[in-house]
């Protein structure tokens, strides 16, 4: 079980990175992973837990959660305006709500996010955001927004994809 | 190995289409298209001075009167199945219509058999009902108004299965064998491994009603449930099926495997479900079609069962009163 698992976490969610200074600007193509260290259902039934780690059910999550996100970051080519690693990871909290179905067929998310990059000099660097989805097919598939408050990657939008 | 990478490679390409294909014609029919309408639903499905009868809303979706006992079989109220998929057909039932409820029961957690919008439906205008579900779909149960019965059926895959019984409001109800995964988003059945799959044997007063639920053929299982129920009706599952004249599609019983499955259960009549309404991969009533030829061949063995089933419409109730006992 854990294998299939595993397996199926490795796969990534297409990103598209802003990469600008005060010049230039232009969007980065990358992957992203999602891991969800715990996640806290707000209305379970009666013969399952609220709290989740790692492996979360699908249901108690579009159903209404908060959850603790860490998010692995690759850019395809290097950040050559922005002057960033290309590898990242962000973490932060986010609260998930049903819009429809239960949000089995459309729930949306917003929550804090916190970046972590090395720069080209070889110094730490990080910056704060904000980020939204929306979820279909069991939460399945989504679409994600972050806006970063950093003038240099103001933004990234990814495809959301995650089997549980 | 060039020529496994060669046959793979097509097998992907072969899988990409048909899984292409028919995500582009659900969504297509999911925007532009509606379920065709049901003419003259019936508005008092609950009757006084029935012994038992059996209303198809349509899909698997019965609403099972015995006496004065109701009993609702995986409601399936929604246009469209996972946001996707539009039915075919509308529902054959509005949940207004219903003016009592004793029991909801869910065979397992698939989409086409637990519906959340529809469970939250008949929650709200029967709030604190038993809702009876197998081990397994409680992780895939949205926290409802009803009041949750977990049954053990860890073992009904066994073919020696008949579960520890239940009662509820005085139905006596046995979990038995079925031969269907559990799961609801396809590859969960085999990343999670949760079973969850079911059939109910409903006991009240002298009347006994199978419901398979989901499930493969077996022939041992089958008769063994036959040997140990005296059975009055059994409401079957036909199709999915690519070729209904041989077995059915993924732990589904095709036509041809229904009609072996309703005589190993010597049950009296055979109602079928499972069809009509969701397009699976042809036309959603072929089973039908091929459940009727194989009863209208003289040299099927199974012609003898033709006056034993009773093949309904979507809405449509039969009935047999008190004194027909």
């Amino acid at each position: 079980m854990f294998i299939n698992w595993g397996l199926l976490q490795l796969v990534p969610s297409p990103t598209f990175f802003q990469d600008s200074d005060d010049n230039n600007a232009r969007i980065q193509f990358g992957l992203k992973w999602h891991i969800t260290p715990i996640n806290i259902s707000f209305n379970p039934n009666k013969y399952v837990s609220p709290f989740q780690m790692f492996m979360i059910n699908p249901v108690r999550r579009f159903t209404g959660s908060a959850e603790i996100f860490v998010q692995p970051e690759l850019a395809v080519y290097s950040f050559k305006y922005s002057e960033l690693s290309i590898f990242g990871i962000s973490t932060g909290p986010r609260i998930i709500l049903p819009i429809y179905e239960k949000g089995e067929n459309l729930s949306f998310s917003i929550g804090g996010k916190y970046t972590y990059r090395k720069n080209f000099s070889g110094d730490r660097d990080y910056y704060y955001g904000v980020e939204a989805g929306l979820y279909f097919f069991g939460g399945l598939i989504g679409l994600q927004y972050t806006h970063n408050f950093n003038t240099r990657t103001k933004y990234n939008f990814n495809f959301y994809i995650k089997y549980f | 190995m060039k020529k496994i990478s060669i046959l793979l490679l097509l097998s992907l390409l072969l899988c990409g289409c048909f899984a292409l294909r028919m995500t582009v014609n659900n969504v297509g029919n999911a925007i532009f298209s509606s379920p065709q309408e049901i003419a003259n639903k019936i508005k008092n499905p609950v009757k006084d001075s029935v012994r038992l009868s059996a209303l198809w809303i349509g899909h698997s979706s019965i609403l099972l009167q015995i006496y004065d006992k109701v009993i609702i079989l995986d409601p399936f109220f929604q246009e469209k199945l996972g946001g996707l998929v539009m039915r075919e057909k509308e529902p054959g039932l509005d949940i207004e219509s219903i003016s009592k409820l004793d029991l909801i029961l869910i065979s397992h957690s698939h989409m086409d058999h637990l519906s959340f919008s529809s469970l939250d439906k008949i929650a709200e205008k029967f709030p604190g009902r038993d809702l009876i579900f197998p081990k397994g779909v409680e992780y895939y149960l949205p926290n409802v108004d009803l009041n949750l019965i977990r049954i053990d059926n860890s073992k009904s895959q066994s073919k020696e299965f008949i579960g520890n019984p239940v009662f509820s409001n005085g139905i006596k109800i046995t979990p038995v064998f079925a031969l269907h995964p559990g799961g609801r988003y396809a590859f969960d059945t085999y990343t999670w491994k949760i079973q969850g799959a079911t059939g109910y044997m409903i006991e009240y007063e002298d009347v006994t009603v199978y419901f398979a639920g989901d499930t493969g053929y077996d022939s041992l299982a089958f008769k063994k449930i036959g040997g140990n129920f005296r059975i009055n009706l059994a409401f079957i599952p036909i199709g999915p099926c690519h070729n209904c004249d041989s077995s059915g599609f993924w732990f589904h019983t095709s036509s041809i495997e229904a009609l072996q499955l309703f005589e190993d259960l010597k049950a009296d009549y055979m109602i079928p479900i499972h069809f009509g309404s969701i397009r699976y991969f042809s036309d959603p009533n072929y089973p039908l079609f091929a459940m009727k030829k194989i009863l209208q061949n003289p040299a099927s063995k199974y012609s003898h069962l033709a006056d034993k089933i009773k093949i309904l419409k979507e809405g449509e109730q039969v009935i047999w009163r008190e004194e027909q006992n």
